[in-house]
């Protein structure tokens, strides 16, 4: 019994095969429907002003128009076992003889004896079917309409990008990614800087949920698109100093890129040599003074000075001092105006002169005979002070005004150096 | 009859092709045979005319319908005039012609770019006088006068038309307002030797009709003045002036872009200033119907190259959205610390006059021990090249060792600064005055500074400035010999608190910026104007290279010239250029063009040529305006040329009909 098994069992591991090998057929063959059918809903989601993104889903059409394929091609695959074995005899050159096996092994089923002939015939088949080899894999062709498929498909691809052309941003116009780290790290970092009141912090976070541009919106955009984009958010903008300070942020996006620039640039040239070269060929070094290359901190400034956050204090002299510039300001206007004085000559009397206080006058006494001393440390301290104050107050130009904030980073020394970092 | 394009005829030619063809196709040559012939009697059964005949009238046909299509080819036409006028036409080349109308305004997003709609109107103009070279009749003349900001003449008393259309064909756009009153001086000139002139002008809105009034002058026999005009009203907003400087007494760029608007209601305009294809700032513009907005930008001046103001915006005319100004990069000025004493490096970079000359960006510094500074000063030729201003601090050299540049002398006199030091005040002077209005004292406050000693000086030269001074003694001088500035500080910083306070690195900060006024060098002129370059007497030449890659050109810089002049400047664009002894330009200059009466697309009234009467109105025009259809006069026998085609057609039918269907034959 189970030797003419062996023949049954043949017939239906072809046949599964051949259901197999069709239904692959099939659908590969509907893949040029699938590619037809993309190219055309792209067209259709151009014409109705879908987006690049909802387009593409199109190209879902071609591997569900092969499942379809695979399904209809399963479907009409269905054959019986005999024509099944009439295809396997064919295919192995057997002429018939699986086929007629299969057939008496059908038609006397049940029945206690078998004709001679159909004993022989079956016999007949068992042996073919013994000696019957299938392969490993079914023998699958590929059709010629899948490959006109693939190749719809690939020019259904090209439509899409002709369709729909890709978002390349140049890199001139586009904003950097150290920018864009940049203007973030500085958004992230306005609301924990020192000297924020309570007030100040809520205004900067409404801006800053106003403001909202995510990092993937940044890099779909040039610098112009940007900077238009927190131009028009600071016009919707209601809140009181918004305007200066969408403004900065504006302008920080050019600016950060060409303070890197230049930033660079100093740098390489301090790292030059200070040497002349004489017509006698007698060579003259002297030493390089290092130029205070610009960095990051500027726009910051400018971003923080927009928002009216004002550096933190660090003398104790300061009102004082501020006190008295004042007052001496006042009289000196108040003793030009008695004796009617209109030249732009400014003229002092000691009476006007500032700085009364004994403390401060011990220490600046000091410190100029030492000035690596704590009162020069002091009196610098509160010079500082002064001078951040009146760049606040704006009266300064912005260019001078860096100048001076190099200058007193350079003053400081290293340890308030590395806080400017 | 004549004909449009009587050299057409030479077609005719194509007659005797047909007549050679036919030759050929003639019959062959008879031999007498048999007349018993059969096959001869079966042959003539079913003739109805001999083969000659035949073949002589389809000659007769096919040259009948040759000479039908040469004729409709020359368009034949019936003459209004005997010919022999001159046709003189006014055609505005103005940058407003290279409008294209139909174009909608709409403001430009991200990539986009500006499209364009339909026909200039230079195209449409090109039009016209194509149509009125067509309506020439023979022994007609037509001189073209393209009218720019400049007047040229495009073709002088031409006849023959396909030489007048070539001219027409190169007629290009100009960066140019349009000049009509020179042109029309010139149309009057050049109709006083003929005596059968017509003046036609063709122009595209943007001329007033005060300019016409030359024609005015024209003998009443060139009768009425037709003017044609191509375009109509449309809505543009350009750019008409764009110019850029360094702001006085600050390292800043301010940008002014001005703007007008020809659209019809208020628009919201995206304006960029771009640095070499960067954008660095962009506002948006709110301008009213017809009015002109000015916009400024201020950013560091950090970097030069080409600035670019850009609208985004597409609009009939394009050209006008963009305007570029050249920007130097920024001079730093090469200055020397020089002291008595040597120092190290750190020594050096740590010194209090040092970190104020580290702190400006505008400054490459370096130090220079006295000694190592006599060294160079041995050397005429490196102290005039390496120096561009020194500071000698608490030492000076002698006379014949003093640098050729801006000096600061701090705490050390010098002959430059002529002062008698009386001796030393000791006991805490007072600072009495300063002057506010000094560049020295730009921001500066000497009301807060303290002294411990200053010098007691008297002032010999009254040449000198006395920027502020003491009670008794001046204290900071300054003094301008020629080019060169010198300024004077008393006092040793040292000796003071000013080395803690502000007014020490400004005051230094801005001798700096006082060194550095001078004449600031031309950056930007107008298409068509000369530039003069100013050159150094080491310079031998200077190689100019115009914008978009053009060709560049040498000017040789003859010995001992100051300038030399470059005149090819009718590109818009940046043009660079660089001295033999550079590798590659760093100097340059941009040439602009915006104008208002560009710009304005809106439509003006009609031109108007007369008299102008006691109220100031032209009661009697001579102008006349005039359609494109009308300047044709012989439209109707103009079309001749179809009616012969249609003739040749009609032979061709028939011909081949009775031919092949042997009716008759």
């Amino acid at each position: 019994m189970d030797d003419l098994n062996t023949i049954t069992n043949l017939i239906a591991r072809f046949r599964r095969r051949l259901t197999f090998a069709e239904a692959i057929r099939a659908g590969l063959s509907a893949i040029l429907w699938g590619g037809v059918a993309a190219s055309i809903l792209i067209v259709a989601a151009k014409v109705c002003g879908l987006s690049r993104g909802v387009a593409a889903f199109s190209f879902c059409a071609i591997p569900a128009a092969f499942l379809v394929g695979l399904a209809m091609g399963w479907k009409h695959s269905f054959r019986s076992p005999y024509a099944a074995a009439k295809l396997l005899d064919k295919h192995l050159g057997l002429n018939d003889r699986l086929a007629n096996a299969h057939y008496f092994l059908l038609k006397d089923q049940g029945k206690a004896g078998r004709s001679s002939l159909a004993a022989l015939a079956i016999q007949d088949g068992l042996n073919a079917a013994r000696n019957a080899k299938l392969g490993r894999i079914p023998n699958l062709l590929w059709p010629r309409s899948a490959t006109l498929g693939l190749l719809i498909s690939a020019v259904c691809v090209g439509w899409l990008y002709l369709l729909y052309p890709p978002h390349i941003v140049p890199t001139e116009q586009a904003v950097t990614q150290e920018t864009q780290n940049e203007m973030l790290n500085m958004i992230q970092g306005l609301q924990d800087l020192p000297g924020v009141s309570a007030e100040q912090k809520d205004d900067i976070k409404k801006m800053l949920e106003s403001m909202n541009i995510s990092e993937a919106e940044m890099k779909k955009m040039t610098s112009a698109d940007l900077m238009r984009l927190i131009s028009a958010k600071g016009i919707d903008y209601k809140g009181g100093g918004g305007a200066t300070a969408f403004e900065a942020m504006k302008n920080a996006v050019a600016d950060l890129d060409q303070i890197r620039q230049q930033h660079d640039e100093f740098e390489r040239k301090n790292k030059e040599s200070y040497q002349f070269v004489l017509a006698n060929g007698q060579k003259v070094t002297g030493v390089r003074i290092a130029t205070q290359a610009p960095t990051e901190q500027i726009v910051r400034d400018r971003v923080q000075r927009s928002m009216g956050i004002k550096a933190a204090v660090e003398s104790e002299e300061l009102e004082q001092l501020q006190r008295q510039t004042e007052l001496s300001a006042a009289n000196t206007k108040a003793a030009r105006g008695k004796i009617g004085l209109k030249t732009t000559a400014v003229a002092i009397d000691a009476s006007a002169l500032l700085a009364t206080d004994e403390k401060y006058q011990k220490d600046r006494d000091t410190a100029i005979d030492d000035p690596k001393s704590e009162a020069a440390l002091r009196v610098k301290r509160a010079n500082q002070d002064l001078l951040n104050r009146e760049i606040e107050k704006g009266d300064i130009p912005s260019a001078t005004a860096e100048k001076l904030k190099n200058w007193m980073r350079l003053e400081s020394g290293p340890a308030k150096k590395e806080e400017h970092r | 009859m004549k004909l449009m394009f009587p050299s057409g005829l030479w077609l005719l030619l194509v007659v005797a092709g047909v007549v050679a063809i036919y030759l050929l196709r003639m019959p062959r040559r008879r031999f007498s045979v048999a007349d018993l012939a059969p096959w001869l009697q079966v042959a003539r059964a079913g003739r109805r005319m001999s083969s000659e005949r035949r073949t002589l009238i389809s000659l007769l046909l096919q040259v009948a319908i040759a000479l039908a299509l040469v004729l409709a080819f020359a368009r034949p036409y019936f003459a209004g005039t005997d010919g022999g006028r001159l046709e003189l036409v006014l055609i505005d080349l103005s940058g407003s012609t290279r409008a294209c109308d139909a174009t909608k305004l709409k403001v430009l997003e991200g990539l986009e770019k500006p499209a364009r709609t339909g026909p200039s109107r230079l195209d449409q103009e090109k039009l016209a006088l194509q149509t009125m070279i067509r309506a020439l009749n023979p022994g007609d003349r037509m001189t073209i006068v393209g009218v720019g900001a400049r007047t040229t003449i495009v073709s002088s008393g031409e006849s023959e038309p396909a030489i007048l259309e070539r001219s027409v064909a190169l007629l290009e756009a100009r960066n140019e307002s349009a000049a009509f009153a020179p042109a029309c001086q010139l149309a009057v000139e050049l109709a006083k030797s003929e005596k059968n002139v017509r003046v036609t002008v063709i122009d595209n809105g943007s001329a007033d009709s005060n300019d016409f009034a030359a024609l005015n002058n024209l003998p009443d026999a060139v009768g009425k003045i037709r003017c044609v005009r191509a375009g109509k009203s449309s809505e543009n907003v350009g750019i008409v002036g764009f110019k850029s400087r360094k702001k006085l007494n600050s390292d800043e760029i301010e940008s002014t872009v001005t703007l007008f608007s020809s659209a019809s209601q208020p628009l919201k305009i995206p304006v960029e200033l771009y640095l070499d294809g960067k954008v660095q700032r962009a506002t948006i513009a709110e301008i009213a119907p017809g009015a002109t907005q000015v916009v400024n930008f201020s950013m560091d001046y950090r970097r030069g190259g080409t600035l670019k103001a850009r609208l985004a915006v597409q609009d009939a005319l394009q050209e006008d959205n963009e305007a570029v100004d050249f920007l130097p990069a920024p001079h730093r000025m090469k200055v020397a610390l020089v002291t008595r004493e040597p120092m190290d490096e750190k020594a050096a970079n740590e010194y209090y006059l040092a970190r104020v000359l580290r702190s400006d960006t505008g400054v490459e510094g370096g130090f220079l021990a006295a000694a190592d500074y006599q060294k160079i000063a041995q050397d005429k030729n490196a102290l005039k090249s390496q120096f561009e201003a020194v500071v000698f601090d608490n030492w000076a050299p002698p006379a014949n060792e003093l640098p050729p540049c801006h000096a600061l002398f701090v705490n050390a006199e010098s002959p430059e600064i002529p002062v008698l030091v009386k001796g030393v005040l000791g006991d805490k002077p007072l600072i009495r005055k300063w002057d506010e209005g000094h560049p020295l004292m730009n921001y500066l406050n000497m009301r807060d500074v303290f002294l411990k000693r200053a010098k007691d000086l008297q002032l010999t030269d009254k040449s000198t400035d006395v920027v502020a001074e003491l009670v008794s003694s001046p204290l900071i001088l300054a003094r301008e010999i020629g080019r060169r500035k010198v300024a004077y500080l008393g006092f040793n910083p040292a000796d003071s608190d000013i080395q803690f306070k502000k007014e020490l690195p400004l005051f230094v900060l801005n001798c700096f910026e006082w060194f550095k006024r001078g004449i600031e060098p031309v950056t930007q002129i107008a298409p068509g104007e000369a530039l003069s370059i100013a050159v150094d007497s080491a310079w031998k030449s200077v190689t100019v290279s115009p914008p978009d890659n053009g060709a560049p050109q040498k000017i040789d810089i003859p010995p001992g010239a100051e300038n030399v002049m470059f005149y090819d400047t009718f590109r818009p664009g940046v043009y660079r250029y660089r001295v033999d002894t550079e590798p590659t330009p760093s100097r340059g200059f941009a040439v602009n063009f915006g104008s208002q009466r560009v710009s304005n697309l809106s439509a003006s009234d009609a031109i108007r040529i007369g008299t102008i009467g006691d109220r100031g109105g032209i009661s009697n025009s001579r102008a006349e305006a005039v359609t494109l259809d009308a300047l044709v006069e012989h439209q109707a026998s103009a079309n001749l040329w179809a009616y012969f085609a249609a003739f040749a057609v009609m032979l061709l039918a028939a011909e081949n009909y009775l031919f092949h269907r042997r009716i008759f034959f």
